[in-house]
């Protein structure tokens, strides 16, 4: 049964699947409800430091 | 967020060693390079030994570069930065760590020792006999427990964006290097490939694409992400770019092996998947260069006063042109001038030198003053030097296999107006002979820089700082 859908369904289609993933990912990142949050984690390479030791 | 107020404990005396072995094995990979160019022009340096013959020299190069230099560089900078920004320790500490480096180095130079007594899988960049292959298999997952179990105990919520790609690269490396070296030993050194004919050479290609794609793109792409935003002192450029760019690498890059095989007994459906995947990998190849270049808008002038800005900007441009070219060579009719030619290796060198090793470079001349707690390196003014002779000889090198190559491809074609092949192979290798002389001299530039390098890290190290150093700190942007 699931074999047969994985063979029938899943894998003639997997470029549409992979595509719709990809599609997926771009609306969340440039979803404008996100971008404070995602941006601000472009800092984080900036807050590491331990100089002060 | 936060403010870092306790100190994290980072284990940074296996960083240090990882860095000072990525610098040595950079010069002695750099010195065979350029020993076995001048081969070429001068076949009477083949020694007539069989130990130092082309043959057997040149996956010591390549190996000593990509796996010796460019391996400790990742192993540097990803246990330096994976620990930064989770703001935790490293996993297993300083034991692990050693675990992992020695038997590296040691791996290394079993390696290399097989080359030379003649040893070889036979498949380009995976030469290691059977037994060495699982000895890496090791080396790798602890390598992988060390990065996951850092990431696995962070302080800080969120994955950096640099830490996705060095666990892509990790991930990967593992399935090509597992899938490539499937193999029967005969004997202690022999094996035997499972696969045969065009399977070995697409599983071949399959790694060795992605060898460049996830070991040579996506593990220094890590190092951009931590470096170019640290010593710029700015954010990155768009984060949200960074996400798109990671994941659109992640998709098309594993498809592009087939492109080495236009025009072979690989069935045709499977070369055009492999051209076409390459083609798109220009969308993330320029997102990524994007991000990098612009990560420094507002602060253009550090390219100007900050030598070792200079090196990591310039790699992300040579990224952009050679991964621009990349994709152009792997169309179809391109690719039947350009394949076989010295082409190819000018566009390899464009990529490993331009953009892996200037961002090595980068990574390195900031982490060292770092880990040995110096405010600053010995003497910028070095660095620069050791840019402009470095810079100098790719772009010798390049252009003298860009000449080389089209001039090769374009002999190998020519028919006289009785339908026969104008040129012997033979005056294709004389025409070439004048390029072969101009590249060897841009890689001795190339690791004449090396070694300007060696000497201001070792300045550096020992705490001596030139006079200089302070004038270019004070008139810095800092």
């Amino acid at each position: 049964m699931l074999v047969a859908f994985v063979d029938n369904v899943l894998r003639p289609f997997w470029v549409l699947w992979v595509i719709m993933v990809f599609t997926g990912i771009v609306f969340y990142a440039y979803r404008p409800k996100n971008k404070d949050r995602l941006e601000e984690y472009g800092s984080i390479p900036l807050k590491d430091d331990n100089e002060e030791r | 967020m936060s403010i870092n107020t306790e100190a994290t404990p980072y284990c940074e005396d296996v960083i240090k060693k990882f860095t000072l072995a990525a610098v040595f094995w950079g010069v002695v990979g750099f010195l065979a390079g350029d020993f076995i160019a001048w081969q070429l022009a001068f076949p009477v340096l083949n020694l007539d030994l069989e130990w130092t013959s082309f043959g057997r020299l040149r996956p010591v190069h390549t190996s000593a570069v990509i796996f010796a230099f460019g391996g400790n560089v990742l192993f540097s900078t990803s246990l330096y930065i994976v620990q930064r920004t989770s703001r935790a320790s490293l996993f297993g500490g300083n034991g692990l760590g050693n675990f992992i480096f020695f038997n590296f180095q040691a791996l290394i130079v079993v390696a290399a020792l097989t080359y030379v007594l003649g040893f070889s899988q036979g498949q380009e960049y995976a030469e290691p006999e059977w037994w060495i292959d699982l000895w890496l298999t090791v080396i790798w997952v602890a390598y992988l427990i060390a990065f996951a179990g850092t990431i696995m105990k962070r302080k800080e919520p969120h994955i950096y964006v640099a830490n996705w790609f060095f666990f892509a690269m990790i991930l990967t490396i593992a399935m090509l290097h597992l899938g490539n070296n499937i193999a029967v030993p005969v004997s202690f050194m022999k094996s035997y490939n499972v696969f045969g004919g065009v399977q070995n050479a697409m599983t071949q290609w399959w790694y060795g694409h992605n060898a460049v794609g996830f070991f040579l793109t996506a593990g220094f792409l890590g190092i951009m992400y931590y470096f170019v935003p640290k010593r710029a002192e700015r954010p990155v450029y768009s984060y949200r770019l960074s996400i798109v760019h990671f994941w659109a690498l992640i998709f098309l890059y594993i498809w592009a092996g087939p492109h080495h095989l236009h025009y072979t007994a690989l069935p045709d459906w499977a070369q055009t998947l492999g051209m076409t995947f390459s083609v798109m990998l220009w969308m993330p190849s320029w997102g990524g260069m994007i991000n990098g270049l612009m990560t420094l808008s507002g602060a253009w002038d550090k390219l100007r006063t900050d030598p070792v800005m200079r090196f990591l900007v310039s790699s992300v441009a040579f990224y952009g042109m050679s991964t621009f070219e990349g994709p152009m060579m792997s169309i179809k009719a391109v690719n039947s001038l350009s394949h076989y030619t010295d082409w190819g290796i000018g566009h390899v060198h464009s990529g490993a030198l331009g953009w892996v090793a200037f961002v090595s470079f980068g990574a390195l001349y900031f982490l060292v003053p770092k880990l040995w707690g110096r405010k600053e390196l010995y003497s910028l003014k070095l660095v620069g030097v050791h840019f402009w002779i470095a810079t100098i000889g790719i772009v010798l090198y390049i252009t003298a296999m860009w000449i080389s190559g089209i001039m090769q491809g374009l002999m190998w074609r020519a028919y006289d107006n009785l339908g026969f092949l104008q040129y012997s192979f033979i005056e294709t290798v004389e025409a070439m002979r004048p390029y072969y002389i101009i590249r060897a001299i841009g890689g001795l530039l190339f690791v004449a820089g090396s070694l300007v390098m060696v000497y201001n890290i070792i300045k550096t190290i020992k705490g001596d700082v030139a006079d200089e150093a302070y004038a270019s700190a004070a008139s810095g942007a800092r």
